[in-house]
């Protein structure tokens, strides 16, 4: 039942010019699966995001989209493109229409719907993101937290199998934030694969079920959440820190505090853990 | 500042000698006060979005494009084709009227708007007014370099009814502007047949007008906290960095913008779905009344 939807067998692409930006890259991506992409500024993530969309070609190795091989046809790139959507770090490097509804319909016009199934889509999307009453706002007068979830709806009324979101959270105030977490496991519940770059470790370890973990353009790991945040070398090596929760389970099981269960990944199962335990 | 003087010179062009000195004193007076009162009320503040704001903010906002774009049209070639003084003006408050009372723009911001196109009018005006002859003709004339700027009687009338057409032209665009959003006039575009580049740069254009106006504000701010303009020298090292620094970084956001182009299965061509927005009776009813208004314009103009 484990489909495999993206799949990169020794992928290697080096920008223009420069030193290679992700070298040897294999790893696969089930369907459903929430995968955290972690690593520093510069390590491969956004380029290891625009290859799994097809905007960048791998300079070696090939790219499987659900289980056939991607080549330059202007078909399977498009495959490629309908099955993997992207939501950019900035939402002004996506947006470029005048209104919200407009912005929304670029992607569906792109995919030569019927005008009618264009504007269901549109329709769908903007309630679901909470965003029916500025449908005819320019995108200008919108705040950060509302411009994020219009690049969200974008891709959302694309209906994309593989939702790739990087950096989400950056520029997001705690109350936005936090809306979209709820959003993002909303879509994973739904059945939507998700890939999260993030320099948020607490994030990652609340959220993901698997961890990839970039370094200088190599992927470095991929394993759970447990076994990433467990490996201090791993972590010193590629400049990530350990998530609060975690580590603080993580001291009490070792001072003997906590012996038996597994590590809670939110406050609310840390409380009972610790109910539990002193019970 | 420099409208209120120009049109204060223009006034006294056009009538020095033709009637009494109290009349010329009279008018002066008024230009002067009228001058002063739109100073204070055109106060703009970040008047490059006040367009695009008021826009949205009209009530006219939700009117068919189309129909709000052959009417003005159809005023503007009508104000310029009657050749007639009287109908310039009486468009030019027919327009004001309309955009402030029917549109609710404020009025504040519809002076803002109109104010500088019609300083330039003002401006062309003066120099159709005054002519450079061998001699000395005319209602006055000075001596400059051997020769003469005279304005004649004839000169003046010319001037000043090109002055009248040209601003109740201005005040049928300022009226389609002040009512209708860039978005949907360029949709309008693509309905009427405009070619496909034309309409994808006027999209392009619009969107990054604001991406790079916001960038060049926050890197403003930042070199003037960093008292990059301190004085005139600073500001004049300063200014050249920022342009140069916004350029390099329109040409990276430029990139970035056509990867999400290309995320989203761009294809070569822009499209987005516009909302329709019917021509109803009401609509039509209205710019009947409004040509209707004119046409009574036009002859009572005649027969002045």
């Amino acid at each position: 039942m484990e489909e495999i939807v993206l799949e990169f067998r020794g992928v290697s692409f080096a920008y223009e010019g420069e030193h290679e930006a992700l070298r040897n890259l294999s790893v696969s991506v089930k369907r459903g699966e929430r995968i955290a992409v972690l690593g520093e500024n510069g390590a491969g993530k956004s380029t290891f995001f625009l290859l799994c969309n097809g905007v960048l070609k791998p300079n070696s190795g090939e790219i499987y989209c659900k289980g056939k091989k991607l080549d330059s046809s202007s078909r399977s790139r498009l495959m490629q493109r309908q099955t993997v959507g992207i939501v950019f770090q900035e939402p002004d490097s996506q947006i470029i229409a005048s209104t919200v509804a407009e912005e929304i319909s670029f992607g569906p016009m792109n995919l030569e719907l019927s005008r009618e199934e264009v504007a269901k889509r549109v329709e769908t999307v903007l309630e679901r993101m909470k965003l029916t009453g500025m449908r005819n706002r320019p995108p200008h007068y919108l705040s950060g937290g509302e411009k994020k979830r219009v690049t969200i709806a974008d891709i959302l009324a694309m209906q994309p199998e593989v939702m790739l979101f990087d950096e989400p959270a950056s520029s997001l105030d705690p109350g936005n934030a936090a809306l979209l977490e709820q959003t993002l496991r909303e879509l994973s519940e739904e059945g939507l694969t998700l890939l999260i770059s993030t320099h948020d470790v607490n994030f990652a370890w609340r959220w993901a079920e698997r961890v990839l973990v970039f370094s200088h353009g190599e992927l470095v790991a991929d394993r759970t959440p447990e076994q990433v945040f467990a490996d201090d070398r791993l972590l010193a090596e590629s400049g990530l820190k350990k998530p609060l929760l975690f580590e603080m389970g993580q001291i009490l099981q070792q001072t003997g505090v906590f012996a038996t269960g597994k590590i809670p990944r939110e406050m609310s199962e840390f409380r009972e853990w610790a109910e539990r335990m002193t019970r | 500042m420099l409208l209120t003087v120009g049109g204060m010179l223009f006034v006294w062009l056009l009538l020095w000698k033709t009637s009494s000195v109290w009349v010329l004193a009279a008018a002066e007076a008024a230009v002067l006060a009228a001058g002063l009162l739109l100073r204070r009320c055109a106060h703009s503040h970040g008047s490059r979005l006040l367009i695009d704001h008021a826009a949205q903010h009209s009530r006219f906002n939700s009117w068919n494009a189309g129909g709000k774009f052959f009417f003005s049209l159809l005023l503007l070639f009508g104000c310029i084709g009657a050749d007639s003084a009287f109908l310039g003006l009486w468009i030019l408050a027919g327009m004001t009227l309309l955009t402030v009372v029917g549109g609710k723009t404020p009025l504040h911001d519809y002076i803002s708007c109109i104010l500088l196109p019609l300083g330039f009018v003002l401006l062309s005006g003066i120099t159709i007014a005054v002519q450079v002859t061998p001699d000395r003709i005319g209602v006055f004339s000075i001596p400059v370099l051997g020769q003469y700027l005279s304005v004649t009687e004839a000169g003046r009338e010319e001037a000043f009814r090109l002055c009248c057409k040209a601003a109740g032209a201005v005040s049928c665009l300022c009226f389609l502007s002040l009512s209708t959003p860039m978005g949907t006039l360029i949709a309008f575009f693509r309905k009427i047949k405009v070619p496909g580049i034309v309409i994808e740069l006027m999209y392009l254009i619009y969107r990054y007008l604001f991406i790079l106006l916001s960038l060049h504000a926050s890197m403003q701010t930042a070199a003037e906290s960093r008292l990059g303009y301190r004085n005139f020298r600073c500001g004049f090292r300063t200014f050249p960095k920022i342009a140069a620094n916004l350029l390099v970084v329109s040409f990276r956001q430029a990139s970035r913008n056509f990867d999400a182009m290309e995320a989203r299965c761009y294809q070569g061509e822009i499209r987005f779905l516009t909302a329709e927005q019917r021509m109803t009776a009401g609509q039509l009813g209205c710019y009947a009344g409004m040509l209707l208004l004119t046409l009574a314009g036009y002859f009572a103009g005649g027969m002045l």
